[in-house]
């Protein structure tokens, strides 16, 4: 084969290589964009968290408003991470009551693409549910703040039931945390 | 520039292109939440 020929497709082979390494982090802001807030999706998963689900369903936390619906996974370290959506440890669970957190990569090249990725998509005020051991929990982001990685006092149990969701922030140099706090819908409250 | 020249130089630029993927996937993974 030609010289010539041979560095034809390194340059091609450079550019695709390049190409994934920039276009593949912004993919979910395109798949988000073709999907739309409002959409179907976020009807179909606003009316999973209105609904109970069956006994075998296993943890999820469903985000409509992030067109969100992940498996929660439990784990002693940040390996965990790798799985999707991890329910730090030593923090409480929807139902004792407390400081429920879970936390998840905004992105990742390799899968879980993007757990957390549209986090900053929530509002105050958005409905989000959290299957736990076959129950619906509903709760309502009600706050929502970017705080530094030291910040571990997000962490720290509560007397009041609420569920803290965070991630790393800005996605392109992630250096501080969104952090996402929810409480529970008022049906919810009068059960606890 | 001649065939050899630009071929090295495509070359490293190619494993430099690499590197900064495998970078990428693996950064991801040294970042400790919390």
């Amino acid at each position: 084969m030609k010289l010539s020929r041979v560095n034809t497709l390194l340059l091609i082979t450079i550019i695709l290589v390049n190409g994934i390494t920039v276009v593949l982090p912004f993919t979910p802001v395109l798949l988000f964009a073709a999907e739309g807030r409002g959409g179907q999706k976020q009807q179909r998963l606003e009316q999973a968290v209105r609904a109970e689900p069956s006994v075998n369903t296993p943890n999820r936390l469903i985000m409509p408003a992030a067109l969100s619906d992940q498996t929660v996974f439990e784990g002693p370290n940040a390996l965990t991470l790798k799985q999707g959506v991890w329910h730090r440890p030593q923090t409480s669970t929807p139902d004792k009551g407390g400081n429920t957190v879970f936390a998840a990569h905004r992105f990742t090249y390799t899968n879980p693409r993007g757990a957390f990725y549209h986090l900053d998509k929530l509002q105050v005020g958005d409905p989000v549910g959290v299957v736990w051991n076959g129950k619906m929990y509903k709760y309502t982001v009600s706050e929502i703040k970017t705080v530094g990685p030291g910040a571990a006092y997000i962490e720290d149990p509560t007397a009041e039931p609420r569920l803290t969701l965070y991630t790393c922030t800005p996605l392109t140099l992630p250096k501080d945390r969104l952090v996402v706090i929810a409480t529970p819908q008022p049906q919810e409250t009068t059960h606890e | 520039m001649n065939d050899t020249v630009r071929f090295y130089l495509l070359l490293s630029l190619l494993l430099l292109s690499i590197a900064l993927l495998w970078y990428a996937v693996t950064a991801a993974n040294r970042v400790v939440l919390g």
